[in-house]
């Protein structure tokens, strides 16, 4: 029944799922399986929920770990299960018969690999991002901001009440924090503050004292620099009353030109940014972590920017070249991290803004559309899209439109003959033959009369050839932009064999009542 | 005669500029380019200048970029806080309707104008070296291509970064071991046509995949000052003379007098800016 829903959900002829909540009068359009199958609580019938909580369980796994592929795995796992328990039904072993579909899937996932080719270019990212959104425009900047972001790269979507589309480059380290005094507003008319090649003082302790601020004036003299950016937890009293008097001199006499800035970060968010300040700019934290304290400040301590900017409580650090090649260590620590966290995992963001401080910035996404329901499921489209680019920049892309599935069918059936084990090779023969069912569902879906014939001519063709369903012929993947992440693919097979092999080898189900409850399906 | 660092053109005047100040050349020079006129310029150490039919934007000046203003006198543009000498600055292929316009500056990166130069806005994302000494846009798109692309590409003094749109977000695709002072982008950049980048000390680099990837080609001068793409080929200026090339790959010198610049005129005609002045190239 699951797969029956979601299976709409596949390929260009695809249409979303109407969720309609009675209670609250709410239609949502889904079209991401995940989403789709976490609104079904039960299907009323104690049998039937078993099976559908497994299922929204595998899907709801797969989302976390890859960010899309459900219907996919679902179409798939259907298969699995259909023939599965056709042969378990005829007296084949099931342990047997589930270790055969295992193999199988780990022969499918090495010619998938096998199929795989890397891509960089914003063109081909736009085309792997166009089979996800379908449409134009968001494929094409989701392609150029993939390009210009890279793997790891961070974008922050925001959300309009009207159609509109834009995206946005924030360079640098952004921060969020509070100017200590407007008088350190260089541009008083447009409320910001531009410091050109300043020195940096970081503290972990308020600057409130004349000696703590003439200290870091001195040194910023004696670095050669004229201006100074003081990262402080506040700055008050005689320090602020001294930094001002000197910030109110005419620019051609004042020797250092000030912001003191303070950051709104408070425990550790604040502790990690300090760190990473100082990575990016090569400062000491002065005070209770550092070797001195600002009062003893020496321009060794200081580090160096680029460029530093405060406007509208953001502020932005842009690194110097040079100290690129400082921070690779830090940069390889997070990125290591991040790879082996889940998607909804809520360290992610916090790590994702930190390397994005430490890489050079982030991308913002402006995304609107007149009803909400369309702006959700577009902003759903984007994220997902997102996720897969960067799966696409780690593992490279095969055929779309499933026909990277249909041609491992070949090297699954040539193990079958060389498996001993009849049963293990039986098990694997229902892996090679569901392979085709993603691709079928395609063409069901666009109404395609023979499905069967297209699938042997795209099989006679191999890789990287697929059917584009929209021109009705077999084309190129590559030339024609039908691409799919070979990481998602290779996980949608692991999944599906996974709960499919779960299904079918379990004997005994007890059904609670009144089940725990758990926010995780 | 002066020597010249950058040329412009509007209408039948050539505008050339260099340490010695500013120059026009009335009727393209195609009468005399042995009597330039001295013109009032905004700032010592000009770098760079282009003309956008209705006022003439100076690069190089203490406080960025200025431009003429209707009463003949000169108006400095917003920098976004940028002290930066401008080096270079380089119009949107289709200037006229986008009013797009970026600068390349020594130390404090890219900045880009969408109004004519009056502002300009610190476009650094993505650039990991802020010394800019050249910029090259790529023809415009042909029509209904997907997705739509402005390309970009930025020379600096550690290699060569692109910009798939419009300037706004560069890549570093190439890390060069010298300086790349030049770049051009050939006419035919949509149908694989080549872009080149000119180097000081490390000579000549093409790349053939839309400027993804860039290799040095053998057997080209070492320090490349200035590089032209033309419908039919390509002109290259070393310390010592210009070069000829049909394919970007085998060059032939020509007897001239070494260039620092180059420009293709609306007629077609190819004119040169280097230390004895301005000159066609035949």
């Amino acid at each position: 029944m699951l797969a029956d829903m979601v299976a709409a959900t596949l390929g260009p002829h695809r249409g979303p799922v109407l969720h309609y909540e009675g209670t609250r009068r709410i239609v949502e359009a889904l079209d991401d399986a995940a989403t789709a199958l976490r609104r079904i609580i039960s299907l009323g019938r104690p049998d039937l929920d078993v099976g559908a909580m497994l299922a929204r369980h595998v899907i709801w796994r797969l989302e976390q770990q890859v960010g899309d592929g459900g219907a996919t795995a679902l179409v798939l796992m259907r298969a699995l299960v259909d023939e599965g328990a056709r042969q378990i039904s005829a007296g084949f072993n099931a342990m047997r018969l589930t270790e055969g579909m295992r193999r199988g899937a780990a022969v499918a996932v090495e010619a998938l690999r096998r199929q795989s080719q890397r891509i960089d270019g914003e063109r081909n990212l736009a085309a792997v991002a166009r089979t996800i959104v379908q449409d134009d425009d968001l494929a094409a900047l989701l392609g150029e901001m993939s390009y210009l972001l890279g793997a790891d790269g961070h974008i922050q979507l925001e959300s309009y009440v009207a159609p509109y589309l834009e995206r946005q480059y924030l360079g640098g380290a952004h921060y969020g924090a509070e100017i200590a005094s407007m008088y350190f507003y260089t541009e008083m008319e447009r409320r910001r503050s531009v410091l050109v090649a300043p020195a940096v003082a970081l503290l972990d302790k308020p600057l409130n004292e004349a000696a703590q601020a003439i200290a870091l004036l001195e040194a910023t003299i004696r670095a050669g620099r004229k201006a100074l950016l003081i990262v402080a937890p506040d700055t008050s009293g005689p320090a602020l009353n001294l930094l001002v008097a000197n910030q109110m001199q005419p620019a051609e006499k004042r020797k250092v030109t000030i912001l003191a800035v303070k950051l709104r970060a408070v425990g550790d968010e604040r502790r990690f940014a300090l760190q990473d300040l100082a990575a990016i700019t090569g400062a000491a934290v002065l005070g209770e972590i550092g070797e001195r304290t600002a009062r003893e400040a020496r321009p060794e301590d200081l580090g160096r920017a680029q460029r530093a900017e405060f406007s509208e409580k953001n502020l932005v650090v842009t690194m110097e070249g040079a100290r690129r090649a400082f921070i690779q260590e830090q940069i390889a620590d997070l990125s290591r991290r991040l790879a082996v966290l889940p998607y909804d995992d809520e360290e992610r963001p916090v790590l994702v803004r930190r390397l994005a401080a430490l890489t050079g910035g982030i991308g913002v996404l402006k995304i609107g559309a007149y009803h909400q329901p369309e702006r959700e499921m577009r902003r759903a489209q984007a994220e997902r899209a997102w996720k897969v680019l960067s799966a696409v920049h780690r593992g490279g892309v095969v055929a779309g439109g499933g026909a990277a599935l249909l041609h491992c069918r070949h090297a699954v059936l040539e193990a079958a003959t060389r498996e001993s084990d009849a049963e293990c090779a039986s098990g694997m023969r229902i892996v090679a033959n569901a392979l085709s069912a993603p691709q079928r569902q395609m063409l069901c879906n666009a109404g395609v009369s023979a499905p069967a014939l297209i699938l042997d001519r795209v099989a006679e063709q191999g890789p990287p050839m697929t059917y584009d369903v929209l021109k009705g012929e077999i084309v190129d993947a590559q030339r024609a932009g039908l691409l799919d992440a070979t990481d998602i693919v290779a996980a949608v097979l692991q999944a599906a064999v996974s709960g499919a092999t779960m299904a079918l080898s379990t004997d005994t189900i007890v059904y609670h009542r009144k089940p725990q409850q758990s926010f995780t399906p | 005669m002066p020597v010249i660092l950058s040329l412009t053109e509007h209408r039948d005047e050539i505008w050339a500029l260099g340490p010695e100040g500013l120059f026009l050349y009335k009727d393209g020079g195609a009468k005399n380019f042995s009597s330039p006129l001295a013109m009032p310029q905004p700032d010592h150490h000009p770098s760079c200048c282009y003309h956008d039919g209705e006022r003439l934007l100076v690069g190089g000046a203490t406080y960025g970029v200025a431009y003429t203003t209707d009463d003949g006198g000169w108006r400095a543009s917003w920098m976004d806080g940028v002290t930066a000498p401008v080096v270079c600055l380089a119009p949107h292929p289709h200037y006229e309707h986008t009013g797009v316009l970026l600068a390349g500056s020594s130390g404090g990166g890219i900045l880009r104008s969408a109004n004519r130069g009056r502002d300009f806005f610190v476009c650094n994302f993505g650039l990991v070296d802020f010394d800019v000494l050249t910029l090259a846009w790529a023809p415009p798109q042909p029509t209904g291509d997907w997705p739509p692309l402005e390309v970009v590409f930025a020379g600096a003094s550690n290699g060569i970064y692109r910009s798939p749109n419009g300037g706004r977000g560069w890549k570093q695709i190439a890390d060069l071991p010298a300086p790349v002072l030049s770049l051009a982008v050939s006419p035919a950049f949509h149908h694989g046509g080549p872009v080149l980048a000119g180097t000081e000390g490390a000579g000549l680099w093409r790349s053939d995949d839309g400027g993804y990837t860039f290799r040095p080609i053998p057997d080209a001068p070492e320090v490349i000052n200035a590089l032209l793409a033309l419908p039919d080929g390509w002109l290259l200026s070393d310390a010592e003379r210009i070069w000829r090339s049909q394919d970007g790959n085998r060059w032939t010198p020509l007897d001239l007098p070494p260039a620092l610049t180059f420009l293709r005129t609306r007629q077609g005609a190819v004119l040169a800016g280097g230390m004895e002045g301005v000159f066609q190239v035949e």
